[in-house]
């Protein structure tokens, strides 16, 4: 879902020039997304290289010592991926203009669940080994190791913390559990990942009397460390205290959709393009402690920074009550979906619902040449369209198509499905040689991809962020 | 609401962490590392804990035992001239194994070994540290019982009792026993 504006302040809007701001362009260096893949990669492969130096294959001649060595490169290996996974989410913008939040997000949820069955083996494969080799049941094993092995008990809670994470992500139980409590129980991730740290010195054979392999452990740890505290906490920090944000209106768009205009200092040099979003997190006595991401909806313009919800779930109604003057504390901006995506002259806008948000800024940004710059906007109602004057306005001053692609799939008003390719060939013939940016809800962003790629729209001219959290 | 359960939640991780930091296994007290063996409980057979040699008898003995494993002393330091050397200390020569050299010393009287004490054990991990501390005791029961180094295996610590084993007969050798 993505989030949105405001017909009745729409001329004041549209009338703020909207300059082409650059200063988030995203940088162009000669690393790319492979690369960093690659390093990722290479980094897992010295680790099992550490394994096998320290006689992992040798282990793997008896019963008992392969279950101990297995149990050790699992160790191994779970850890480098929690690692992995702290890096993913430490929202670095090196990562982040290079895989998009969304493509992180996707990867930071398999690695995730990798990382936690291989810890579980771990702890299950080391007792059984260890249990093997002194003629111990498992469950004597496994006190032994609590009770007499360093650190271990630590690490054995820190797991069990990591389950937890991973449980409450499972989506049967995501989808029973609310948004905070969560995000609360992934946060413990942290701690878990301190309480397996002493354990591993102490009694991971790979440290105890490797000098080096040390060093290169304690390394992947502050690397992974510095790169969270300087995006994570550093960062927004910085940005809370310099622009320091606050509400300055709250605007009804429609029966449920508001929009909130943000002032703040410095705005101009905000770095922040149409299409990005934030996390905000609304300094109110009610609903302090929800950070939610919404898109900007319109370009930031150095005056203000507008962001439109569809406000009806838990937290989101609470935006209602906003007075004005009342404290924000933004992280981002975020997002890959931007006009430094553009790889042709004329684009091609597909909004689904609120998610025209993000899709209403760029419309102001975006090149428009004759002819070339076209937004469908699909709902479901004429009440779930916003910002009609607004768009009808930019219509009229830039020179772009708008067509309202309204109802109900199959409806007498909507008999066929207006995304389907023969569809979208008929409303925009020259899609091929345009850029697609699109934004809604799930299936829908699906069935415009799908179609895209039937009409034979090159992948790379297709932009889409997904925020699903 | 979300901030009171959040509250709880914190001041629940608080008393189990600080439960958990106050949890100390033996080992740790020492700290990390090779040495932590020397501090492990007693166990007897474990080279600097075991003050049951004392090497009164006159004759060829080594040095006093240096406290910690991973000094060794100098091997085979102590070669009786005497075949009937009725009492005194052997050194074995240092046997290596795959996790680590393993080292014992004799103490004997009357052509009769009364102890042995394991100078050097594996000890580069803590795995190892763990197995000889449990395997020593039995080896040296088992040496004291046969009189010899024709001693059985230890399960789970096959490479520790080879070593033992052959350090033994070192030991056994250079005592004339």
């Amino acid at each position: 879902m993505c989030w949105t504006g405001d017909g009745r302040h729409s001329s004041q809007m549209v009338a703020v020039p909207s300059h082409a701001r650059s200063a988030a362009a995203p940088t162009r260096t000669t690393i790319g997304p492979l690369d960093l893949t690659l390093l990722a990669v290479a980094n897992g492969l010295l680790v099992v290289g550490m394994w096998v130096r320290h006689g992992g294959l040798q282990e793997l001649a008896t019963t008992a010592g392969r279950f101990t060595a297995e149990g050790q490169l699992t160790a191994l290996l779970g850890t480098y991926l929690i690692l992995i996974q702290l890096i993913l989410m430490a929202r670095s913008p090196w990562l982040e203009q290079r895989f998009g939040m969304d493509g992180l997000a996707k990867a930071h949820k398999w690695v995730g669940f990798s990382a936690v069955w291989l810890l579980v083996g771990h702890g299950v494969l080391t007792t059984i080994g260890y249990a093997m080799g002194d003629q111990q049941s498992f469950i004597g094993e496994a006190w032994t190791l609590l009770t007499t092995y360093p650190y271990v008990l630590m690490a054995t809670a820190g797991m069990a913390l990591f389950v937890a994470v991973g449980v409450s992500s499972v989506r049967a139980v995501r989808r029973r559990v609310s948004y905070e409590t969560w995000y609360g129980i992934h946060l413990y991730a942290y701690l878990a990942v301190a309480l397996a740290f002493a354990h591993q010195l102490a009694v991971g054979t790979d440290f105890s009397s490797d000098p080096l392999a040390r060093i290169y452990w304690i390394t992947l740890y502050a690397v992974t460390a510095l790169l969270i505290l300087t995006f994570r906490v550093g960062q927004p920090i910085r940005v809370n205290l310099r622009h320091r944000l606050r509400v300055a209106q709250v605007v009804q768009e429609s029966p449920d959709v508001l929009s909130v205009y943000v002032t703040g200092r410095e705005l101009g040099r905000l770095p922040v393009r149409a299409g990005q979003y934030f996390t905000w997190r609304f300094l109110a006595r009610d609903g302090w402690w929800r950070a939610h991401p919404y898109s900007l909806s319109a370009a930031p313009n150095g005056q203000f920074l507008r962001l439109t919800v569809k406000a009806l779930g838990d937290g989101s109604s609470a935006m209602w009550d906003l007075t004005p003057g009342t404290r924000i504390f933004v992280e981002g901006p975020y997002g890959v979906l931007t006009g430094a995506r553009r790889t042709r002259q004329r684009s091609l806008l597909i909004a689904g619902g609120i998610g025209i948000t993000p899709l209403r800024a760029l419309l102001e940004e975006l090149p428009a040449p004759p002819n070339g710059l076209t937004l469908l906007y699909r709902a479901s109602s004429w009440d779930d369209v916003v910002f009609g004057a607004e768009l009808d306005e930019l219509m009229a001053q830039r020179g772009a198509a708008v067509h309202y692609l309204v109802g109900r799939r199959g409806s007498a008003e909507l008999p066929e499905d207006p995304l389907a390719p023969d569809m979208l060939l008929g409303l925009v013939p020259d899609v091929r040689r345009r850029d697609v940016f699109l934004c809604g809800p799930a299936p829908m962003m699906a069935a415009a991809v799908a179609s895209l790629a039937a009409l034979g729209v090159p992948p790379a001219q297709v932009h889409a962020e997904r925020f699903e959290y | 609401m979300a901030p009171r359960r959040g509250l709880i939640a914190l001041v629940l991780t608080a008393i189990a962490l600080v439960l958990l930091l106050n949890f100390k296994t033996p080992q740790m007290t020492v700290g990390f590392g090779p040495t932590a063996v020397v501090a492990a409980p007693p166990t007897a057979g474990l080279a600097p804990t075991a003050p049951s040699s004392p090497p009164p008898t006159a004759g060829p003995t080594t040095t006093p035992a240096v406290a910690g494993a991973s000094v060794p002393p100098p091997a085979s330091s102590s070669t009786p001239r005497s075949p009937a050397a009725a009492s005194g200390q052997a050194t074995g020569q240092v046997s290596e194994t795959p996790f680590g050299p393993v080292q014992v010393r004799i103490s004997y009287a009357n052509g009769k070994i009364t102890d042995v004490i394991a100078v050097q054990v594996p000890s580069d991990r803590f795995r190892s540290q763990a197995i000889a501390a449990y395997a020593v005791p039995i080896l040296r029961g088992e040496a004291l019982q046969a009189q010899s180094a024709q001693i059985d295996t230890v399960s789970g610590a096959t490479y520790t009792s080879e070593g033992y084993a052959m350090s033994l007969q070192s030991a056994l050798d250079q005592a004339h026993l």
